[in-house]
């Protein structure tokens, strides 16, 4: 098998801000940071977003705060770990390696994402499909 | 026959009017006769026709014709509110029959209708019309009428509410002007494809649709859920007239539907009182005669609703807008009821989704997905969102 040329933490950062002007991303001790903000399209509200990688470990993507509702209160998003976590891939090295660029598929996931999030708000329903937890176990991120 | 060019979406709407447009539409498609069921309420038409003019009919003398009428005429049908059948009219045509009183010609109608063992078992008699019910699917109402040789021009009389006199009614002649304020100042002539039979704007594939006919459509449609079956119902004529005569030709469905309304408001603003509502093809004739203040009012108050919903999802205050599709939906579900739109939302999805499995989505800088064609946008590739 190939091996894969993993993408350095600097390279990852400067791929961001070349395809997202308006995103601000910082390194400190070998975690990247990217923050900005994302509009999935021209009926959806504006998100502000955080993405925080390591090498070695699977991208975390994060909408703070209270922008991210259950239709009922104490209720549950679909396709997150938490209020404020989506879910973008099945943590499997066919989802995601280390030498994907983040520019090129976690930020288009994020922004899908929120679409059908929306969709979801709106009609109650979530049409983005995608892979329910439990129904496999977690894996190793590639590295 | 007349075509528009099929709306086919190679880029995502970047503005709030393009996404409405798109939406728009797929409420209409929703709403509207399928093409499967429009071919087969046409041969049902056809075959009353051919009953009525057959070898042996008592109604062959008189040259019988059937043809339809109103929305299935315009290419404007909405299927009722909380209904699962279609109404189609449809004018059955004798000819040197002016003389005779409408009670007469209606008889005749109903007695060779009734000859006919199929059609006896769904046929009903209505003031002035007969009905045929094709049960879960749509009811043919069918008017007798004569020419109005006076006249000509495809002038016809038909039998006025109590059967008792005839009165004048023109379909074809109004389906023409509607027609032509559909083609209106909108350069069709580039949009037209060849092979022109007959300017039957109804029997074209919905997608192919003028958005004057959409524009009618949804104002039927808001108009029944505004109305909920109230008995001031606004007529569908009186909807149809007003669009035409306000429409000025934008291609863009959400801002010709603007334009209407923005017109028609303004008009009975201006109009303390009821106004005539003239037949655009009948001068003289009057589709507000029978509306009274507290009626005019209502209808008023319908356009003023519409107007004021649409503009809020087209233009949203900064608070809605942070409120996403979210706040847009809820505005649309006022106006078209929400199942419709819940339905548009889920099309939009199963759209959105064939791009993403096909690779053909893209997104720009901003975040703002893009079709993949669109210059300076990235491909998106296949991902399975994950978690509970």
């Amino acid at each position: 098998m190939n091996r894969i040329k993993t993408l350095g933490i600097r390279d990852q950062a400067a791929w961001v801000r070349s395809r997202y002007p308006g995103f601000r991303c910082d390194v400190t001790g070998g975690l990247l940071t990217c923050r900005g903000r994302l509009q999935p399209g021209p009926m959806n509200a504006t998100y502000e977003v955080v993405i925080q990688y390591r090498v070695g470990t699977w991208p975390k993507v994060y909408v703070p705060g209270d922008q991210l509702q259950p239709v009922e209160s104490g209720g549950k998003i679909p396709h997150t770990y938490a209020p404020t976590e989506p879910c973008l891939f099945y943590p499997s090295r066919a989802s995601w390696r280390s030498d994907m660029k983040l520019s090129h598929t976690i930020i288009p996931w994020l922004s899908l994402w929120l679409t059908f999030y929306e969709m979801w708000r709106a009609t109650g329903e979530w049409h983005g499909g995608g892979i329910s937890h439990g129904a496999v176990k977690e894996l190793e991120p590639a590295a | 026959m007349l075509l528009v060019e099929p709306q086919t979406h190679t880029a995502l709407p970047s503005n709030r009017a393009e996404w409405l447009d798109r939406h728009l539409a797929r409420v209409c498609i929703l709403s509207e006769l399928t093409p499967t069921q429009f071919r087969n309420a046409e041969e049902k038409y056809h075959a009353v026709g051919d009953w009525l003019a057959a070898d042996g009919s008592s109604l062959a003398v008189f040259a019988p014709e059937v043809y339809p009428q109103g929305s299935m005429l315009l290419g404007t049908t909405v299927r009722p509110y909380g209904q699962s059948e279609y109404d189609l009219d449809l004018v059955c045509q004798l000819h040197w029959c002016a003389q005779q009183p409408p009670l007469t010609i209606y008889a005749w109608v109903h007695e060779r209708m009734a000859a006919n063992e199929t059609y006896l078992e769904m046929l009903e008699k209505l003031k002035r019309c007969l009905r045929l019910n094709y049960a879960g699917s749509f009811h043919l109402d069918i008017l007798p009428a004569c020419p109005n040789d006076r006249i000509g021009n495809g002038s016809i009389i038909v039998p006025d509410r109590k059967l008792e006199c005839w009165k004048h009614s023109n379909p074809k002649g109004f389906a023409a002007w509607f027609l032509e304020q559909c083609r209106l100042r909108d350069q069709l002539a580039e949009r037209m494809l060849k092979g022109s039979v007959e300017p039957l704007p109804s029997a074209v594939p919905s997608q192919y649709k003028f958005p004057l006919q959409r524009i009618v459509q949804l104002m039927k449609r808001h108009r029944d859920i505004y109305f909920s079956g109230g008995r001031d119902i606004a007529r569908s004529v009186i909807l149809t007239t007003l669009a035409g005569g306000f429409y000025q030709g934008q291609r863009s469905l959400s801002l010709a539907l603007e334009g209407v309304l923005d017109g028609i408001h303004y008009a009975l603003e201006a109009n303390p009182t009821v106004p005539k509502i003239e037949n655009p093809t009948h001068p003289g004739e009057d589709f507000a005669d029978t509306w009274d203040q507290a009626k005019y009012e209502r209808f008023k108050s319908y356009i003023r609703n519409f107007r004021v919903e649409l503009k809020a999802v087209l233009n949203p205050s900064l608070t809605e807008q942070r409120m996403g599709l979210e706040k847009s939906t809820e505005r649309l579900g006022h106006l078209f009821g929400s199942n419709r739109v819940n339905e548009a939302i889920r099309i939009e999805a199963n759209e959105l989704n064939e791009r993403r499995i096909g690779g053909k989505l893209g997104i720009a800088s901003g975040g703002v997905l893009t079709a993949l064609s669109q210059v300076g946008s990235a491909a998106v590739p296949r991902n399975q969102f994950f978690g509970r």
